[in-house]
């Protein structure tokens, strides 16, 4: 939970103010304890000294009153004395008699006087009202000889009153507290109002702005003027919410990738699941207008019909394998290649498929590293770009492609391509200076059907193609565009360690073969019509329903077996389960799989894996009998079951 | 008769007539000194014209000249030093301050006090019988036993607070002649010393809190505050008293006094002899031989306070 509200009183103004008034506070109480202390007793000196003083002039100026015994006199001079630290002025003879009545004796102007006269009863007298006050309250009581010539004749006593030391003690504290308060009051201000500047106005904007980030605003920043410490604190928290703010923009954009991404990732799952059903559909379609061709050859008219049958079923088939490949299940066998080969290989019919108007060019980079790519999947990309190249540039332009070897490690770019890794990779540049795009293309442009094109002049299946590809192939892909600046688009394909292999060109062959083939296939359409394909091209076929009545087939040694034709999707167990199964009795036995659309069965990510041989649904006859043919030259090097083909036959 | 005798009876009547008629008209400058405006002061100096018209001394043959010093010392300073420099023939003085200090700075000619209580303990005479100087006069001394006898008669006191200003002599003396009956008439006599008004707040509510009996002494301080003193004694129901008859108008229960008036009239009779040519000190200091009790009704009403029958027969003077 994000505390972003300060409690009253817990805002660090009002502790510095609080903590200031308190040490001035101690500080005051201290500094009015001290100074009380030594003031009473430099008062108590005082008082003492005056009380000596005022008793001596008694003394001196009442002695011939003294002898005289003249009260009245003496009354009179006591009474005069009075002053408002004297409680009390006394005079006695030599024999201990008081002299001096009540009311000349006492000062009736000194407070405490009237407030312990009240408490006393009418008839007490002056020698108790006396010791009374020596008793409750705060007396320093001197006494001063009277001497006549040399004889001692009586005693003056002056009782001062040490209230009037708590009164100027008070007054002193006072003062203190006043000037201190004053001093506090002025210095606290400008403290106050110098801190409030330098410290408190900085933090209360960073509190306030960490408040509004706590709650999400992002465009929250401290603009206040401080110096030292604080402005650095204040430019990195600047700093700082300006990377969360760079950062945000970057995730929410990574989870726009993430979104589009898996909604590829979607589209690409119900393509493929279509594309199973689809595939086998066309494999019935494509297989009898074949077959269909071969026996009506001589008939015009029927054999232009068939042809367009076939044509219409394998540009089904080719949107179909677009899908596929762009589900990333496009059945792929990749193979190292050098890209700038194949670039090169495929340059040469690009002018043609680009327009004249279009200069091509092609920069290789140089010691390129190896790529394991079917080169199949690569032509796609090329062709494909070229293909939106040209669309993009109705006016002529320019369209080139560079390669190059690099190296992804720094983290930025990481964060700005979700789909990238760590590693080494052949970088494949094409840019083109065509009409370019906005933003709002650019996020749809690998989405299938997503097209830009006017309406039959695309399929929205191209790019779509490409991400498919890449990404099946371990790789990302980038684009930079501006609306009338062009787009390129850059392709990164991991390298391979390994070295790569020099095809030989086969030489043609007849779509005939031998041998025996046990023929597995659940969807009964595509069984017969791949039977009277694989009949028509001469091999003894085995028909099998289902993988069960397959492995019964195959169980019985006498049964002669020289390859089988399997789907890979079937009820009961899979292809490869199958084949495990049957390689339990036969061994030796070759497998060709066949299949609409891959699956992790028989490859990974739809790249058939090494030594495993496959056939992609549609197929045609020929490419039937070379994969057939292939599978059983690697059983033996020859036709090893073509005895017992004949025999079947 | 004989022609010869009886010319010489007619010129001896003439000239006797003519040493009389010459005595009588010729003019004579009396200065007055009051020190305030004190009635008794006032009333004093009213029995002393009277007495000396009587006696033929009377305006346009004598001329009177009066000066109040208001109460006022600085005032009074410089009226002692203008009466001085005038040259009076006779000088008249009421009140104990002005006659001390007129007495002081004129001694070459005859001065005649009056309201003085005791002209000797003020160092204004050697004696009451010879003042040994220029001064003869009249006093205000009422015998303190007689007043205490008349206390005795209305309350049994045991201690008695004297409100007395240190300084003026007159004051200070009452409380010495209080003091020496004390112990006859078994009460204590308190001296109170006030010299500041601002003493009286201060003291008084302790003073009647504490005692039976209150005695007013005639200082001009005492006299100022007369209305607070009242005050505070009717409310604490004390008895307050004094031997000057003007205070008892003012609020004082009762006094025992000698009339004013009287004192004035006797001070003009020695001033009439020292005009004729007789020397002051030669002149007894003297009080009016009667004393009479004025009793303040309204005071002894609003106090409380019990008027016994046999002090109701002995009061002259009701004031109501």
């Amino acid at each position: 939970m994000v505390n972003t509200e300060n409690k009253p009183g817990t805002s660090i103004r009002f502790r510095f103010v609080r903590v200031i008034a308190i040490v001035l506070a101690i500080g005051t109480v201290l500094l009015s304890v001290i100074i009380g202390t030594y003031e009473k007793k430099a008062l108590r000196e005082s008082l003492r000294e005056d009380g000596q003083s005022l008793a001596h002039f008694i003394a001196k100026l009442g002695k011939e009153a003294l002898v005289a015994q003249d009260t009245v006199i003496l009354d009179s001079i006591a009474h005069d004395a009075h002053k408002e630290d004297i409680a009390y002025t006394l005079v006695y003879d030599i024999q201990g008699n008081l002299l001096t009545s009540q009311y000349a004796s006492l000062n009736y102007r000194s407070p405490i006087i009237n407030n312990i006269l009240a408490t006393l009863p009418r008839e007490i007298d002056l020698p108790e009202i006396i010791n009374h006050l020596k008793r409750k309250r705060h007396i320093l009581e001197i006494s001063s000889p009277v001497v006549v010539d040399i004889t001692h004749v009586g005693n003056v006593v002056v009782g001062m009153s040490e209230h009037v030391i708590r009164r100027q003690i008070l007054t002193t504290i006072l003062f203190i507290v006043a000037v201190n308060l004053s001093v506090i009051s002025v210095l606290g201000g400008v403290l106050f109002s110098v801190s409030r500047k330098i410290l408190f106005d900085p933090i209360s904007a960073l509190s306030e702005s960490t408040t509004q980030l706590a709650r999400g605003d992002l465009s929250v920043r401290v603009n206040i003027p401080a110096s030292g410490e604080l402005k650095t604190l204040l430019a990195n928290f600047n700093h700082m919410v300006a990377d969360l703010k760079k950062a945000e923009d970057d995730r929410i954009k990574l989870e726009e990738q993430l979104r589009h991404s898996q909604k590829l990732e979607s589209v690409g799952r119900l393509a493929g699941g279509v594309a199973h059903d689809f595939n086998n559909k066309l494999t019935v379609i494509l297989g009898y207008a074949e077959l269909a061709g071969r026996i009506q050859a001589d008939n015009p008219n029927l054999a232009g019909y068939l042809r367009e049958i076939a044509r219409a079923a394998e540009h089904s088939r080719d949107i179909t394998a677009q899908l596929l490949a762009f589900s990333r299940q496009q059945i792929a066998s990749p193979k190292p290649v050098a890209i700038n080969q194949i670039i090169m290989e495929a340059g040469k019919s690009l002018p043609r498929l680009i327009g004249e108007d279009i200069t091509f060019n092609f920069v290789p980079g140089e010691g390129l590293w190896i790529v394991k790519i079917d080169p199949v999947q690569l032509d796609q990309i090329i062709i494909n770009l070229a293909v939106n190249a040209r669309d993009a540039m109705p006016d002529g332009g320019a369209f080139s492609i560079t390669t190059a070897n690099v190296s992804i490690d720094r983290l930025s770019y990481l964060l700005k391509n979700p789909d990238a890794r760590h590693g080494d990779y052949v970088e494949i540049v094409f840019s083109d200076s065509g009409t370019g795009m906005d933003q709002e293309v650019m996020k749809h442009i690998f989405e299938p059907f997503y097209t830009t094109k006017g309406v039959g002049k695309g399929t929205g299946l191209g790019l779509a193609t490409i991400y498919g590809i890449v990404t099946q192939n371990n790789g990302f892909i980038s684009v930079d565009s501006k609306p009338g600046l062009g787009t390129v688009f850059r392709i990164y394909l991991p390298t391979h360690s390994g070295g790569y292999i020099v095809e030989v060109p086969q030489a043609e062959q007849n779509q005939t073969g031998r041998g025996v083939v046990l023929l597995v296939e659940d969807e009964e359409m595509v069984r017969q019509m791949t039977g009277h394909m694989l009949e028509e091209m001469g091999y003894v076929v085995k028909e099998a329903a289902t993988p069960r009545e397959a492995i019964q087939i195959a169980s019985n040694p006498q049964t002669p077996l020289d390859v089988v034709l399997t789907d890979v999707v079937m009820p009961e167990m899979n292809g490869a389960q199958l084949m495990r199964i049957i390689h339990g009795k036969r061994p030796e036995l070759q497998v060709l799989y066949m299949s609409g659309y891959t699956s992790d069965l028989i490859a990974r990510k739809g790249i058939i894996q090494d030594g495993v041989n496959f056939i992609q649904k549609p197929f045609d006859m020929k490419t039937l009998n070379d994969k057939l043919s292939q599978a059983i030259k690697l059983q033996g090097g020859g036709f090893p079951g073509s005895d017992q083909a004949k025999l079947l036959k | 008769m004989p022609i010869a005798a009886r010319y010489r009876f007619i010129a001896v009547t003439c000239f006797l007539s003519l040493i009389i008629a010459g005595e009588a008209r010729a003019e004579k400058k009396i200065g007055a000194f009051l020190f305030s405006s004190e009635t008794r002061y006032e009333v004093a100096y009213r029995g002393f014209r009277d007495q000396l018209a009587e006696e033929g001394f009377k305006e346009p043959g004598t001329t009177f000249s009066l000066y109040n010093a208001n109460g006022n010392k600085a005032t009074a300073s410089e009226l002692v030093n203008k009466l001085a420099a005038a040259k009076m023939d006779l000088y008249f003085t009421a009140g104990t301050s002005a006659s001390v200090a007129l007495s002081r700075a004129i001694k070459d000619m005859p001065i005649v006090f009056s309201v003085v209580y005791d002209p000797v303990k003020a160092g204004i005479a050697d004696s009451w019988e010879n003042s040994g100087n220029n001064t003869t006069g009249t006093s205000t001394r009422v015998p303190m036993t007689k007043i205490m006898e008349a206390l005795k008669k209305l309350k049994n006191v045991k201690k008695l607070a004297v409100l007395y200003s240190p300084g003026e002599l007159n004051s200070e003396q009452l409380v010495r002649d209080l003091k020496d009956v004390q112990q006859e008439f078994g009460f204590k006599v308190l001296p109170v010393p006030l010299t500041k008004i601002e003493e009286f707040p201060a003291i008084l509510p302790e003073v009647m809190r504490t005692s039976d009996a209150v005695y007013v002494t005639g200082s001009n301080l005492v006299d100022s505050q007369i209305g607070y003193i009242v005050e505070q004694a009717r409310k604490n129901r004390v008895v307050t008293l004094t031997h000057l008859e003007d205070l008892v108008e003012k609020g004082v229960l009762f006094c025992v006094s000698i009339d004013t008036y009287q004192i004035g009239r006797l001070a003009g009779a020695k001033a009439a002899r020292i005009l004729r040519g007789a020397k002051p000190s030669s002149i007894r200091i003297e009080s009016p031989p009667t004393y009479s009790i004025h009793l303040n009704v309204k005071t002894a009403t609003m106090s409380q306070i019990p008027i016994p029958p046999e002090f109701m027969a002995i009061v002259r003077k009701k004031i109501q």
